[in-house]
């Protein structure tokens, strides 16, 4: 018998409204569940027990009272420690913001509040999302509910672990270069980067401002399109936001019709033969049900990799200098003139892999080396966006692994950083093309570890990613029982 | 490729401090990455003739509602007077301006 975390949203929604249990019961079990397993996983860097608590009973008096905010009112959710909770600690996993209280909230989290939803508390993650495993934290790592011996992903490891140890109902995440999609991945959630500029990043702590977005991860692919239609929307506070074409909306195409490509570049033979092969069994039983699936290739995916760490270093090199130890955070004692302060504020506040990236990003950015590097890569992104385009004219989406491996092992220590970026691959080229990608466990590997199929499609194309998303999950249920 | 590296300027730049092991481990990273985002220099031609759209993302100069000067100070890591304070720019002069 199903107990009351292992219900889904729609049960959960359905459940509160015909009074089977109340908000400040699920919110309870959902504490109690991060009571009991959290100090295995460490999913949590902060858990809101008493105001989570308060937020319970205040949606069930509105449920009484007939005045329910939205179909997700009393519904228990985690966020990311880089989205900004007024009156709440917002650490971005990092030792320079350890004491910090935002003074206002990000806008996903005051739509999700608007809408009634409980919140749980904040998830860790790698140091500013600056990383791949959630071991960047400056707290502590994040295991992965699946075998506590591997990595959740990262950097939203732990919005994805905690939804895997079932710690909440679903959860927030962020994406620079596939921050959501891969941890969703290793955990066997449904994760997605939507298109860039859907989803307000008021109160997103800024990491590389043109590749990133925030996202949910859920159990299932409904349940992400539900939860994804209360985060998007034009914000005033930030200026790449819009409002989503109203035909994209509407956009239907029968699975008969449907051209997927593959591309080649994406099925490298560095991808795990299991994940790979996974990709390749999720696009012939699509091709079974009608769909149309050609090998595509698109040559400019070769300077991907390198194209998104150039710029994401760059971005962050100066989006972290306002990290100076004046305005907020964490400040250096006993200094005595300013450049000493920023020097060593942030010498000490942030950790090697973040000092890694702000020096790299100031290298590519020194005026001997703009042209060489940041002038390069921009106009890659530029070049991979105009192929992607042309490739969306003849296929309607691309279907590829998402990540190169399922969840490695913790503790792992690689030598060559290059080698951590190249199996990035999968993941970056939405980013730096604004698309919006997909993730959905798709099967497993011979240790029992999720493995998950990625979906790309043109912009504002989120309608038919979640289409075929569900029909993925069909297959997955019809061959291996939901598994 | 050997990289011709100041990094006693880099680190000056980016507002970091290394202990010597440190720079010596990050110089060792620095040149693998450097190698790895070098990849982009072989981009075909026809990228240069590419220029971005050009959106403008300014929104309007318009008064409108901001944080408290309260919740901005409860947030420094020092203030005074309803100010918040930073260690001395100018040094003190101790010359008699008479």
């Amino acid at each position: 018998m199903k107990t009351l975390l292992d219900r889904t949203l729609t049960e959960h929604i359905r459940a509160l409204e015909a009074r089977e249990y109340s908000s400040l019961e699920l919110t309870r079990a959902y504490l109690d569940r991060i009571e009991e397993i959290d100090s295995e996983i460490g999913a949590y860097l902060f858990v809101n027990t008493d105001e989570a608590l308060k937020q319970a009973v205040a949606s069930d008096l509105r449920r009484r009272r007939g005045d329910t905010r939205s179909i997700l009112d009393g519904i228990p959710y985690g966020a990311k420690d880089n989205l900004c909770t007024k009156g709440i600690p917002t650490t971005c996993g990092s030792r320079y913001l350890e004491h910090y209280v935002p003074p206002y909230s990000a806008t996903v989290i005051e739509r999700l509040a608007a809408a009634g939803c409980v919140f749980l508390g904040k998830l860790n993650m790698d140091e500013f999302a600056m990383g791949s495993t959630t071991e960047h934290s400056a707290f502590h790592p994040t295991k992965n509910p699946h075998d506590p011996t591997c990595s959740p992903g990262g950097s939203s490891g732990g919005s994805a672990a905690a939804l895997a140890a079932n710690e909440a109902v679903f959860t927030l995440g962020s994406d620079t270069g596939g921050s959501i999609r891969q941890p969703a991945s290793h955990c066997g959630a449904v994760g997605i980067k939507p298109t860039y500029g859907s989803v307000s990043r008021y109160g997103l702590c800024a990491f590389a401002s043109s590749l990133e977005q925030i996202g949910p991860l859920t159990r299932t692919v409904s349940e992400n399109a539900t939860i994804l239609s209360f985060l998007q929307g034009q914000d005033p506070r930030d200026a790449t936001s819009r409002s989503a074409p109203v035909d994209s909306r509407e956009h239907t195409i029968a699975l008969h019709t449907l051209r997927i490509g593959l591309p080649r570049e994406l099925f490298s033979k560095d991808i795990a033969p299991e994940v790979r092969s996974r990709a390749l069994d999720a696009a012939h039983m699509l091709e079974k049900l009608g769909a149309l699936v050609e090998e595509v290739s698109l040559p400019s995916l070769t300077y991907a990799a390198p194209t998104y760490y150039i710029l994401s270093a760059a971005e962050a090199s100066s989006n972290l200098a306002r990290m100076d130890g004046v305005r907020f955070g964490r400040r250096a004692e006993g200094v005595r003139d300013p450049e000493a302060l920023y020097c060593r504020t942030r010498s000490e506040g942030f950790g090697e892999e973040v000092k890694r990236r702000i020096l790299l990003g100031t290298f590519f950015l020194s005026r001997d080396r703009y042209d060489e590097y940041y002038k390069k890569a921009f106009r890659a992104k530029l070049l991979i966006q105009a192929e992607m385009t042309s490739c969306f004219a003849n296929c309607h989406l691309l279907l590829s692994p998402t990540a190169f491996t399922s969840a490695p092992q913790l503790g792992i220590r690689e030598s060559d950083p290059a080698a951590i970026h190249r199996r990035d691959l999968c993941t970056v080229p939405a980013n730096l093309a604004g698309i919006p990608a997909l993730t959905v466990p798709f099967g497993k590997d011979c240790c029992g570890l999720p493995i998950g199929v990625q979906l790309m499609g043109p912009l504002w194309s989120e309608p038919l990613l979640y289409k075929v998303g569900e029909e993925l999950e069909r297959i997955r249920a019809k061959e291996w029982g939901g598994r | 490729m050997e990289l011709n590296l100041d990094f006693p300027k880099l680190a000056r730049l980016a507002q970091l401090s290394f202990s010597q092991e440190e720079e010596s481990a990050l110089r060792k990273d620095l040149m693998r990455i450097a190698d790895f985002a070098r990849e982009v220099s072989e981009l075909p031609d026809e990228a240069n003739s590419l220029r971005a759209e050009g959106i403008c993302l300014l929104r309007e100069d318009r008064v409108g509602s901001c944080l408290s000067p309260c919740d901005i100070l409860a947030a420094a890591p020092a203030h005074e007077k309803g100010m918040i304070t930073v260690p001395s720019v100018m040094e003190d002069s101790h010359e008699d301006p008479s």
